[in-house]
């Protein structure tokens, strides 16, 4: 089970930035498409928590992220006491983890990719993931209207022929009046659930209304979660690709 | 005193006391054919495990681009050029009649993703109509089928790997890895067969797919990784290496053979072999023992005997020399008889291998190799070699203390004792 931070937070940070309503001329494809652009390019400073919950254990982690675009992207991790300090680079296709303890960069090899990130539901082959998500997936409206008192457009994403994506399909639900996403709900082939992710506590961050809060449930284990919360978000804060480097990653605090 | 003397008298003392000569023979008998027996054994399921091993790897040869073996990045390919320089040498009729399948293969690391996981798995586009001769992985479908002509999607998975990534036939998944280029590509596959090789690594990380697709997949063209050589016996890895050499200076491609590609079976079939020296060596320890104890004690009980050659004018030296002629002729007697009755042995009963399907109970692996529970021995000159220095060694060692004390005996004192 894993979450998909890349697939997740473009819906977050770009469904905000787009200023008109959604006119009756854009096709849903092409509002998907928006979306996924208005994300690249984009730089961000966010504050944020990270919480894990699973059978055994919950752990609260707080952090910082600075990205450009989604290529980019320095995590740090300022608590818990054990772990502040530990931080992932990643820059296009690679991660590299510095433990602060250890005094050590560790480059992620292949055979980590699939392995769990900070023990949370999403893998490091998730923050690698570029998402491409109009190239991929054909993007239908499946419904339209009023659900639980809230006018929203429901999109079926189907992955095209042979389009390397794992789904079999997706579907997301977008509020019309501010084109906020409530939920995604990620199928396999067979047509069974396997997760959610779902958005909620919208405000108005860094100028711009975002759901501040998001929640990853694994439907194998509806026990166990993943979820993120903004404490503090800031857009366009201008940094650099050389920004993104190795000896930042081990020295900024 | 002439040599011939010398040895005539040893035999006569050997024939004099019959039933003692036996019994150290026997055991020396037994204990040659046991070594045989045991060496022979060893020998044939080493050849099983290489054969074995090389089968599932990368064959007892492969030709690589210098520095694949190191990195497994799939920027240190054969290009084109070399590719079809390698396919050439290998169309040589030295080389055909003694390898039993060369295997075009493009190899990688990767990610193996389904909703369900992400899995790290090793990635082979093979050649659909070679292997079936190599790793005959297409004999152990336990779902659907292997890869076929016009495949272009499919992929043939591991059981194991199948049910982490909770896959079915025909259900989708990705494959990732580092293309060409360096960028990371993926690719959607479809699962069309599952096997079950017994073998944990292969069922919980193997892939086979089309070459074609994972050319096109990470931008290769025509090139591959390896091309992976299994021979029809480990005795003409030197031929091969020796003709196949040739592409290193020609073409600057790397021919390495299985010990250097495979250093755990390597190793497995060192430590195994030192296993067996030890087991060897208290063997070879015992039956020295036994013969050195018969020997002096034929030595201790003739000292009147001694006394009276000695005092005929027999010289300390020959009568030390008459020992060591006993000692020697009593080993290398029984032990040649030895060796013959373990090789003959070995051969006629256990010719068509020794069935060990009683003792496991299923499929056994070590070192990265399916073990086969039939073991056939196999003889090799080196053995058999070793077999007859050994008897050499044991006839020496334990006739050298009798023959010091008989020429130590004191005539006059001698004459002491009873007979």
């Amino acid at each position: 089970m894993k979450f998909s931070w890349s697939k997740a937070a473009p819906l977050v940070i770009a469904a905000t930035s787009i200023g008109s309503p959604l006119t009756a001329q854009e096709t849903a494809a092409e509002i998907v498409d928006r979306i996924d652009q208005m994300w690249r390019g984009e730089s961000s400073r966010a504050a944020m928590e990270m919480t894990v919950v699973t059978e055994h254990w919950t752990r609260t982690i707080e952090m910082t992220a600075v990205s450009l675009g989604s290529t980019h992207s320095l995590i740090r991790i300022l608590a818990p006491r054990r772990d502040a300090g530990t931080a992932t680079l990643k820059v296009d296709n690679d991660i590299w983890n510095y433990l602060p303890r250890v005094d050590r960069t560790i480059k992620i090899p292949s055979s980590m990719m699939g392995s769990s990130w900070m023990g949370s539901h999403m893998t490091n082959d998730d923050l690698v993931k570029e998402s491409r998500i109009i190239e991929d997936y054909d993007i239908d409206v499946s419904f339209s209207g009023v659900r639980d008192g809230t006018d929203v457009w429901e999109f079926t994403l189907t992955p095209k022929e042979e389009a390397a994506v794992i789904w079999g399909s997706i579907v997301e639900e977008v509020r019309k009046d501010d084109l906020m996403p409530t939920w995604v709900r990620y199928f396999d082939e067979r047509g069974d659930l396997v997760r959610t992710l779902t958005f909620d506590d919208y405000r108005t961050m860094g100028g711009r209304l975002i759901p501040a809060h998001m929640t990853m449930i694994p439907i194998d284990k509806p026990e166990e979660s993943t979820s993120f919360r903004y404490n503090e978000l800031e857009f366009g804060i201008g940094v650099e690709e050389s920004f993104f480097s190795l000896r930042r990653l081990r020295s900024e605090r | 005193m002439p040599f011939g003397l010398l040895i005539k008298l040893a035999l006569r003392n050997l024939r004099r006391q019959m039933r003692r000569s036996i019994l150290t023979a026997a055991a020396m008998i037994i204990g040659l054919a046991l070594l045989v027996f045991s060496l022979a054994l060893a020998e044939g399921s080493h050849q099983d495990w290489i054969k074995g091993g090389s089968r599932m790897a990368s064959g007892h040869i492969t030709i690589q681009a210098p520095d694949f073996l190191r990195t497994k990045k799939i920027r240190h390919h054969l290009d084109v050029s070399q590719t079809e320089s390698v396919r050439r040498m290998l169309e040589d009729t030295t080389l055909t009649d003694i390898i039993e399948a060369a295997s075009p293969r493009l190899t990688i690391l990767g990610l193996a993703n389904s909703p369900a996981n992400a899995l790290p798995v090793l990635v082979l586009g093979v050649d659909h109509r070679i292997e079936p001769f190599f790793s005959q992985l297409n004999e152990k479908v336990v779902e659907g089928r292997y890869l076929e002509e016009g495949d272009r999607l499919q992929a043939f998975v591991g059981k194991t790997l199948a049910e982490r990534l909770r896959l079915d036939i025909g259900s989708r998944f990705v494959l990732t890895a580092q293309d060409a280029s360096g960028e990371m590509a993926g690719q959607l596959m479809r699962v069309v067969g599952i096997f079950s090789l017994g073998l944990p690594s292969a069922d919980q990380g193997m892939i086979h797919i089309p070459i074609t697709t994972a050319q096109s997949w990470l931008g290769l063209e025509e090139s591959v990784t390896s091309f992976d050589i299994l021979l029809e016996s480990t005795e003409a890895e030197e031929v091969a290496m020796a003709t196949l050499g040739a592409l290193e200076e020609t073409d600057g491609v790397d021919v390495i053979g299985w010990r250097e590609s495979l250093p755990e079976l390597n190793s497995a079939v060192a430590m195994d072999n030192f296993g067996n020296y030890i087991f060897h060596g208290i063997l070879f320890a015992i039956i020295t023992l036994a013969i050195v104890n018969t020997v002096l004690m034929s030595v201790l009980q003739r000292v009147r005997e001694f006394g009276v050659l000695r005092a005929l004018g027999l010289r300390r030296r020959e009568a030390g020399m008459m020992v060591f002629f006993e000692g020697m002729l009593l080993t290398v007697l029984s032990g040649g008889i030895g060796i013959t009755l373990g090789i003959g042995l070995t051969w006629g009963l256990f010719r068509n291998g020794l069935d060990f399907t009683a003792l496991m109970d299923t499929d056994f692996s070590a070192a990265g190799t399916i073990i086969s529970p039939i073991i056939v021995p196999q003889f090799t000159a080196g053995q058999i070699i070793a077999a007859v220095l050994s008897i050499v060694t044991i006839g020496a060692l334990s006739s050298i203390y009798p023959a010091y004390r008989a020429t130590k005996i004191d005539v006059a004192e001698s004459m002491k004792f009873e007979t």
